[in-house]
């Protein structure tokens, strides 16, 4: 797929297959994309070029009957805050086609499922941002989708609420709910996904199962340093080291990826010091996804 | 078409929940015209016409408002000159007492300081300054009443008043004590029943077409357009939410001021035929309004300027039509004139045949705003 929007090409060339019942994972940084890919496979945007399919059937903008296989929940709120939960569920579940008894009893369900039953007469607009998320994901799982859409649903939630989320995510997955995820947290991706894409600047760098992706880093360990001081700077000096394959600044840290860190992390520490970093800690951690982002990259996942 | 339905009970429901629909469709024109025609009748007809001068120091279109208010008084309300001229008049016994309306005065429904307007009266012909008095009482009554209304109609105030000002700046050509004409004018009741009607429609019907502008700011828009819907369903949903506001209000407002205010509509067929046209009109110019701007915060603004200068040139504060000259050529580009001067004609007793030429008149502007809306409407329903 590719979309553009007047400068600025946000997808170009993404390109990826959801079995039935897997659980898929775009991992990108802000802006790589993952919006409006998904916002093309849900059939709210018109691709410039490519298409979806979902379920075996072409999806534009303009394809009503193949909607109803897709649950889709948007990154930002969105709900009605002046009607209940109740109201908001039972409204878009019609809009879904369930009406009648099975409006009732398919919107008590799914109260259940986010726990909002107590509060579920209440105006959306008194509830807490944590009851907001999850009145939001309810209402993609109304019409129980082949396909649920869920655009960084933990952005902005409370760390106990996040773990609420993740958890009913992981159960739709088990039930054969194919879920399709996007995230800027590694952990996320590493935990609720069958199969990652790793999405940048609108193009698929690599895809696979965690283990596929780690491979990708061959040799590379992944060393997490933290300090303080020219942080930036002691990136490009590090990076000039032969075996460090990249290097990265971040928050208060550096990233880098290194042939043979045992070997090498003297000489990082007196680059790094050299540089003006003052050095706190230095880890050599199991390589992960950031450290495939990393790896494909050569920027942190988050700057 | 079921969606549509959908769409607008979930619409209705939640205009029902925050009231502020019912405020601007129901409450807000029946209190204006419950106020209006209250002051503008609380004059029992005496055998006599009193001789009130006008002396206006007032650049704007206050005295022709003045003159309105008025109409079914017995007075013959005229021009006096200076304020120098008006009191020897009085004095002379050739004025039973005169008004003089202060500089500014046009300004104050528009959110301008407080003025005074003073009545000149002679010790010796006390009821004449007694019905001098009461006009001037009524008239500011109704200033008020309009510049609360203003000040409450919309977040938007100052986009509002500053248009207003420029209406006012204007300095129409409204002469005083011109209301002659040869039709037989709406009684006052009827008139002001109308005329706020009319106003206030411009306004419920934006809770339709424009909530599209809401459902993208609430994000709720994205979902609408994932679900298994047309997006032609979902204009036809808020065009449908937009005619169940505009004709529940009119009916409403026709009914209730009927019964309550003794307003007189004329022909219900002739009245429904020409309601059912004025909302079609409402609809399709908001809508085109609407599809004109980027953002929620500029599509208000303009809509509220749209209407409110639409119903000053339509005459919904003023008679303006009877004025002559220029702005009673731009009135007739409104559907509040179209829409009042039917009701007019109906009144005069002339047959339903009376209202084909407004009635088309405001089908066309219907037709053609709701056109060029149209031509424009798909970026209203993009995420
Ligand atoms: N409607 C739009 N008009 C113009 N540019 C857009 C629009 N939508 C997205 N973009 C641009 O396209 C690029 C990709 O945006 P997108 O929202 O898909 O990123 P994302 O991966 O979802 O980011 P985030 O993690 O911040 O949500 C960005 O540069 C963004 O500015
Ligand atoms: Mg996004």
């Amino acid at each position: 797929m590719r979309k553009r929007f007047g400068e600025i090409e946000a997808v170009r060339g993404v390109n990826f297959e959801i079995a039935p019942g897997e659980s898929y994972g775009l991992l990108g940084p802000n802006g790589a994309g993952k919006t409006t890919t998904i916002s093309i496979v849900a059939g709210l945007l018109e691709a410039d070029a490519g298409e979806a399919l979902v379920e075996g059937k072409l999806l534009t903008t303009k394809s009503v009957a193949a909607k109803s296989a897709i649950g889709f929940v948007p990154q930002d709120l969105a709900i009605y805050p002046d009607l209940t939960a109740r109201e908001n569920l039972s409204f878009f579940a019609r809009l879904y086609g369930i009406s009648g008894k099975q409006n009732r009893s398919r919107v008590g369900e799914v109260l259940k499922i986010i726990g909002l039953e107590e509060r579920a007469g209440d105006q959306a607009k008194t509830y807490s941002g944590g009851m907001k998320r999850r009145l939001n994901i309810g209402i993609g799982l109304l019409h129980s989708p082949s396909l649920l859409i869920l655009d960084e649903p933990t952005v902005g939630v409370d760390p106990q609420s996040r773990n609420a989320i993740l958890e009913s995510v992981e159960q739709l997955g088990e039930q054969g709910m194919a879920v399709l995820y996007t995230t800027h947290y590694m952990e996320e991706a590493e935990r609720l996904c069958d199969r990652v894409g790793i999405i940048d600047r609108g193009e698929l760098k690599a895809e696979g199962t965690r283990a596929e992706l780690v491979a990708l880093l061959g040799e590379y360990d992944k060393v997490h340093l933290t300090g303080s001081g020219a942080l930036e700077a002691a990136a490009v000096a590090c990076a000039r080291i032969g075996a460090v394959h990249a290097a990265s600044s971040g928050d208060g840290s550096l990233e880098l990826l290194v042939e043979g860190a045992s070997a090498v992390l003297p000489e990082i520490l007196t680059t790094a010091g050299g540089a003006g970093v003052s050095v706190h800690g230095v880890e050599v951690e199991e390589p992960n996804l950031e450290a495939v982002f990393l790896h494909l990259t050569g920027r942190a996942l988050r700057d | 078409m079921r969606t549509a339905f959908l769409i607008t009970a979930k619409d209705l429901r939640q205009r029902l929940r925050d009231r502020s629909a019912f405020l601007v469709a129901v409450i807000a024109p029946l209190a204006l015209a419950a106020a209006l025609s209250v002051t503008i009748s609380g004059f029992s007809a005496g055998s006599k016409t009193y001789q009130i001068g006008l002396v206006s120091l007032d650049q704007g279109p206050a005295a022709s408002g003045f003159s309105n208010a008025a109409r079914g008084a017995p007075v013959d309300l005229r021009p006096a000159g200076t304020e120098a001229a008006a009191r020897g008049q009085v004095k002379s016994g050739k004025l039973d007492a005169a008004i003089v309306l202060p500089r500014g005065l046009s300004a104050v429904s528009m959110g301008g300081p407080p003025v005074r307007i003073d009545v000149i009266g002679d010790t010796r012909n006390s009821i004449g300054a007694l019905v001098a008095r009461s006009i001037a009482d009524s008239y500011a009554t109704y200033v008020r009443t309009i510049a609360v209304a203003s000040r409450a109609l919309h977040a938007n105030g100052a986009a509002t008043v500053r248009i207003a000002g420029d209406v006012a700046s204007a300095k129409p050509p409204i002469a005083v004590g011109d209301t002659s004409t040869t039709r037989k004018n709406l009684d006052p009741k009827t008139y002001y029943a109308a005329a706020m009607a009319v106003f206030f429609l411009f306004f419920a019907v934006q809770f339709g077409i424009s909530s599209l502008l809401d459902e993208r700011r609430d994000g709720t828009l994205a979902r609408l357009l994932a679900a298994p819907i047309s997006r032609r369903s979902i204009l036809g949903g808020k065009v449908l939410t937009s005619l169940a506001l505009g004709l529940t209000s009119m009916t409403v407002l026709a009914i209730t001021t009927r019964l309550a205010l003794g307003a007189h509509w004329g022909n219900p067929i002739g009245v429904a035929v020409l309601i059912v046209c004025a909302v079609l009109a409402a609809i399709a110019v908001t809508a085109f309004v609407t599809t004109l701007a980027k953002t929620h915060e500029q599509a208000n603004a303009w809509l509220s300027i749209v209407s409110v200068v639409l119903g000053m040139l339509g005459g919904s504060f003023f008679p303006v039509a009877q004025a002559g000259g220029l702005l009673a050529t731009l009135s007739k580009g409104t559907p509040h004139a179209w829409f009042l001067s039917g009701l007019q004609d109906l009144s005069s007793g002339g047959g339903l045949s009376v209202i084909v030429e407004p009635s088309l008149v405001l089908l066309g502007i219907a037709v053609v705003c709701g056109a060029a809306a149209l031509v424009r409407v798909r970026k209203l329903i993009e995420p």
